[in-house]
């Protein structure tokens, strides 16, 4: 956790610093307040036994309570409060540099899978709740332990170390070993739910079939039976983190009894009573170590993994000094062998030249790398092997962004973030007029599904169909003012006037100078271009 | 003045519904309250004998018995919390249990119109997740509320014995304490939705921008969406800590009442021993009283206390009961079963408006005539009503105009013909068992022979061999030791030993590849003498395989231009 901390150049640090502080000091105040007021007891009976009443200076220990009192209260006000600051200081510098690195290590334009997606969120949250589950009240419970303790010793150094394996055993090897075992449970149980809830999905999906069967009764029933079995593992999960808090006061109680015990009679009968207070009151706030310990390895692991995200590189690697390209035309490919994974599928060696005013159309079957190909060309993954430039620069001395600046790719299943198609297309260009959206919009054939809604340009991105989002994310493309408009699979589920269309308005596109464009297809439908240089490449 | 009967029903349904489930286990929960009495008596058996054995100390006595009898007042009050709480999350259980029977009642009674026409996600959580969460309120709100009514005064009692001041300090704490418990209530809930809403606007921006990590890239935005997501988060920052603030302070005050009791019962005490307090009482004080007080007064406040941390429990368990005890309040009448036809019968739709339930579009004028031994296509976009078509036959779509008829009869509203119909959804059902129990679902009196001569009949004939563990083959969770084409046709053989005239099917070549959809369309096409049957499909080849198709346009929506 500290490893994360640090790496995100530790944000917050009075903050943290204030709540660690706070939590340990209202800790201490509530077990000095009961030591203390226990002391105070005592000594005045003691005082008053004596005929002492008068004389005893009750004015400061009757104040020190009182400033306890209130101490406790502020002190964990001020913990809560500031906790919760320090955690959302964290997260404000941890979420913007996770997603900052996903972006700059992903290769291509694919999105991330939900399953990766839903593991970082998870970690994320453990990781953020670390401090307020596992620091903060560690923190706390440490700090109590050590004050009773150390009072103890004051009174009876025996017992202080009797009290003070007592807090290893009960305070940590015993919720330590709780979790343990928990954590094995809990697999078990995490499957019993996943089965029910999997049967219990079925038996909904099919409820239909199962009624004209007539088996959804008896199929219901058995369902129900699996949930009543997942229930009962999930509740063995909980049980004994609620427990260990009676049997920790149970302790702590015993442990000052045999103080009691042990001392009697002994001059300082009032520290002795302290002493026996600040071990119950100790005890007691021990009780919640067991859900530290469950946290505790939760937020490590979580931190883990986050840091080894935090510090994956670039891919591809940028050159430490970028230099700007006013063109990155001709594109020139030279023996170039894609592939999408590491040692996958890899394409043949390809020679490829593409200069203003060409259209380079690669064809080829599904899975031969086709959409590798492209992302490759905008520099957005490495090339297996082969040389590949710009405008006579090498692929390796320059840099991601200076390529993207004169490049720009309209994906086969484009990922738009939620929002309406204006933001969506502005993506690419901020501050782009309603003049070139409009322009964009009638480049990419979009403007005819586009004015069937009412709401037109504020639709929700949505709400728009496979081949509807494939247009926008070309007009997207085309907002980007590129030289090289890569189009994925532009054609492929469109009806034959629609292809033309979109054929003769991308033909026009090209037809200011300095432009070029590389498309992939599928099926073997190319529509017609119109005064421009066609080169077919197929890709195996 | 709002009335009881003014709230709204949910509400009240739910309430009804948490006070049923809860019946089962009042006994059970009576005594977990008695238990978790007893544990605080113990604790005041330990104050007793603390102080007790701490005043021998004072006079310079071993204090031997007192203190043995403290380490077992708490050893007993150890058993009764342990007792306790096995025994509510028993309870809890109980409860949840009880919820579920009632939806597995429903779908006794309602069959599959219980179901219909709700997203199948929605039910699984309704049955899974929400029912879950009304255990907490039973094994945990039900307890700790009972306990901070009655521990307090269990408290009060006690301490009255020792010191009537004392009690009178508590007792003044006491008469606040139902402001305490509305005061927490609000605070867990405004903290909790608190954290709860800056966290889904924080998760859904983060989770958005990473999910198209990539493609903000490919636009050399990942700079300006970082910015935008610390600013968002910065924020939120702002705003949640304004909330939690004042939110946390509810709380503190609590912390307060319960730090400021303990000092005030001790300075007074420890005044009367030295004997200056200013006023004059009446109760002269001993250690051993003082030192009684001391250790219980902070119970006092411990159950309030710990209720706090119970409200978000309460509040999932008060909104599941209300969702569930709705749904199953509403549970729809289940369709009548019409008398299994002997023989294929024609089904004609005339101008029949079609809506899964009343009120909503659906598929408008349908009109055609599915005679025996053909096979009828019904395509169109999704939304178009296909599929309320096949659930009119089984009476779980309203006709709002035109008419069903079967064999020249009209099908009146509530009429199912599920006893004459075999139903194939995208993905059968297949329970887990061995092939035999699967394909005896619809025929449970069927012999071995039959099967194998339905599976030979379906082109599975090779699964009914001995070679292959035969009948007694293992399905797997859910079937899926066969594959897609196989689950189909084994859908298709289960129909032909139940004798169904009618098959109605729902996408079932939706999952398929190529060559399992044209197999499982032969097959389809042997079956059809002797049978009417209805597909749905998005599928040319499928649509094709019909001997008419029926086009449907969607309805609902209008194209602005």
């Amino acid at each position: 956790m500290i490893g994360l901390w640090t790496l995100l150049g530790r944000p917050g640090p009075e903050r943290f610093a204030a709540a660690l502080c706070l939590s340990t000091v209202s800790a201490i105040a509530g077990v000095a307040l009961l030591g203390l007021s226990g002391w105070f007891l005592a000594a005045s009976a003691l005082a008053g036994l004596a005929g002492a009443g008068a004389a005893f200076n009750h004015l400061i220990p009757s104040a020190a309570i009182r400033g306890l009192a209130f101490t406790r209260v502020l002190a964990r006000y001020g913990d809560q409060v500031i906790g919760h600051a320090a955690i959302l200081r964290l997260s404000a510098v941890l979420r913007p540099a996770l997603f900052e690195r996903a972006a700059f290590s992903s290769s291509g334009m694919r999105a991330t899978p939900s399953g990766e997606l839903s593991t970082l969120i998870d970690d994320v949250e453990a990781a953020e709740g670390g401090f307020l589950r596992v620091v903060s009240p560690a923190a706390a419970a440490a700090a109590s332990a050590l004050v009773a303790i150390g009072w103890t010793t004051l009174a009876d150094p025996v017992t202080a170390w009797t009290a003070g394996i007592a807090f290893m055993v009960f305070g940590f090897l015993l919720p330590w070993s709780v979790s343990v075992r928990t954590r094995r449970l809990a697999a078990e149980a995490a499957q019993a739910q996943r089965e029910a809830r999997e049967v219990v999905s079925r038996l909904v999906e099919n409820a239909l079939e199962l009624d004209i069967l007539k088996a959804l009764d008896r199929e219901a029933r058995s369902a129900f039976t699996r949930m009543d079995d997942a229930a009962m593992a999930a509740s063995r999960l909980e049980a004994p983190h609620r427990r260990l808090g009676a049997l920790t006061s149970t302790v702590g109680g015993s442990v000052a009894a045999i103080l009691l015990m042990r001392i009697s009679g002994s001059a300082d009968t009032a520290i002795v009573a302290g002493a026996a207070l600040s071990l119950i009151a100790a005890f007691e706030a021990c009780g919640a170590m067991a859900r530290v310990m469950d946290a505790a390895p939760r937020a490590r692991d979580a931190s883990a993994r986050l840091l080894a995200r935090l510090r994956q590189v670039n891919d591809p690697p940028d050159p430490p000094q970028g230099i700007s390209l006013s063109t990155v035309l001709p594109i020139s490919a030279r023996n170039l062998v894609v592939s999408a994974i590491g040692d996958g599928h890899a394409t043949s060696p390809l020679n490829l030249d593409c200069e203003a005013g060409s259209v380079i159309e690669i064809s080829g079957p599904s899975g031969c790398g086709k959409t590798t190909l492209l992302e490759t060309l905008a520099r957005l993954r490495s090339p297996r092997s082969g040389a590949l430039s710009y405008g006579g620069h090498r692929f390796e001395t320059v840099r991601t962004a200076a390529v993207l600046e004169h490049v720009a790719l309209a994906p086969q299943f484009p990922e738009f973030l939620p929002g309406s198609v204006r933001e969506a297309l502005c993506l690419a260009c901020p501050d782009a007029s309603d003049e070139d959206l409009d322009q964009a919009i009638e480049t990419s054939c979009a403007g005819e599904f586009l004015r069937a809604r009412s709401e037109g340009l504020e639709s929700d991105v949505s709400l728009f169909s496979g081949g509807e989002r494939r247009r926008l994310a070309i007009a997207r493309a085309v907002l980007a003012r590129p030289q090289v408009l890569l189009l994925d699979e532009p054609f492929s589920g469109l009806e034959p006037d629609l292809i033309d269309r979109l054929g003769l308005s991308l033909s026009t596109w090209i037809g200011v100078s300095g432009r070029s464009i590389v498309y992939t297809r599928h099926e073997p439908i190319t529509p017609d271009w119109r005064g421009v240089r066609l080169v077919h490449f197929q890709l195996v | 003045m709002v009335r009881k009967d003014s709230k709204p029903p949910g509400r009240a349904l739910g309430r009804a519904g948490l006070a049923r489930w809860s019946r089962p286990v009042r006994t059970r929960l009576v005594l977990v309250s008695i238990l978790n009495l007893a544990g605080l008596a113990g604790w005041a058996g330990f104050a007793f004998a603390f102080a007790e054995a701490l005043s021998e100390g004072v006079r310079g006595e071993t204090p031997g018995l007192a203190a043995g009898l403290g380490i077992c007042a708490l050893a007993f009050r150890a058993v009764c919390l342990w007792l306790s709480d096995r025994m509510s999350t028993h309870a809890g259980r109980i409860a949840a249990s009880a919820a579920r029977c009632e939806v597995a009642i429903a779908f006794q009674t309602s069959g599959a119109a219980f179901v219909t026409g709700m997203a199948p996600g929605e039910v699984s959580s309704r049955i899974v997740d929400r029912s879950a969460r009304l255990a907490g309120w039973v094994s945990g709100w039900i307890p700790g509320m009972r306990q901070a009514i009655l521990g307090p005064i269990l408290i009060l009692g006690v301490a009255a014995s020792q010191s009537v001041v004392v009690a009178l300090i508590l007792f003044v704490s006491l008469a606040a304490l139902p402001v305490f418990i509305w005061l927490t209530a609000s605070e867990t809930v405004r903290v909790a939705a608190a954290e709860q809403a800056a966290l889904e606007t924080l998760a859904g921006s983060f989770q958005s921008r990473t999910a198209c990590a990539g493609t903000l890239r490919a636009f050399r935005a990942v700079g300006r969406e970082r910015d935008l997501l610390s600013r968002l988060c910065v924020d939120l920052e702002t705003r949640t800590l304004a909330v939690l603030r004042s939110a946390f302070l509810s709380g503190a005050v609590l912390e307060f009442f319960s730090a400021v009791s303990v000092a005030l019962a001790a300075v007074y005490v420890g005044f009367s021993l030295l004997g200056i307090f200013p006023i004059d009482t009446g109760e002269t004080l001993t250690l051993r009283e003082g030192m009684t007080l001391l250790v219980i007064a902070p119970e006092f406040f411990a159950p309030v206390r710990r209720l706090s941390a119970l409200h978000h429990e309460r509040a999932a368990a008060v909104s599941a009961a209300e969702v569930l005890s709705e749904w199953i309040e509403k549970a729809p009448a289940p369709g009548r079963r019409l008398e299994p036809l002997a023989e294929a019968p024609s089904l004609r739709f005339v101008q029949a408006d079609v809506a899964r339930s009343s009120g909503r579009t659906g598929a408008k004028g349908i009109d055609f005539e599915a005679r025996p031994g053909e096979i009828i296509a019904l395509v169109g976009p999704s939304g178009s009503g296909k599929t309320a078509c096949l659930l009119a036959l089984l009476g779980l779509a309203s006709v709002e105009r035109g008419g069903i008829y079967v064999n020249g009869r009209m099908l009146r509203p509530g009429e199912s013909l599920a006893d004459s119909v075999g139903y194939v959804p995208q993905t059968p059902w297949s329970g887990g068992g061995d092939l035999a129990a699967d394909l005896r679902l619809a025929a449970p009196e069927a012999g071995d022979q039959a099967l194998v001569e339905a599976l030979q009949r379906v082109g599975l004939g090779h699964l009914g061999q001995a070679s292959d563990q035969g009948l007694k083959r293992q399905m797997g969770r859910s079937g899926e030791t066969l594959s897609g084409g196989e689950r189909q046709k084994l859908a298709l053989a289960r129909i032909l030993i139940g004798g169904r005239r009618i098959l109605l099917l729902d996408e079932p070549t939706a999952h398929l590849d190529e060559a399992s959809e044209a197999s499982f369309l032969k097959v389809l096409r042997d079956l059809a003498p002797g049978r009417t049957i209805l597909l749905t499909t998005h599928r040319p080849k499928s649509a094709q395989a019909a001997d008419h198709i029926v086009r449907l346009e969607p309805s609902g929506g209008v194209r602005l231009s």
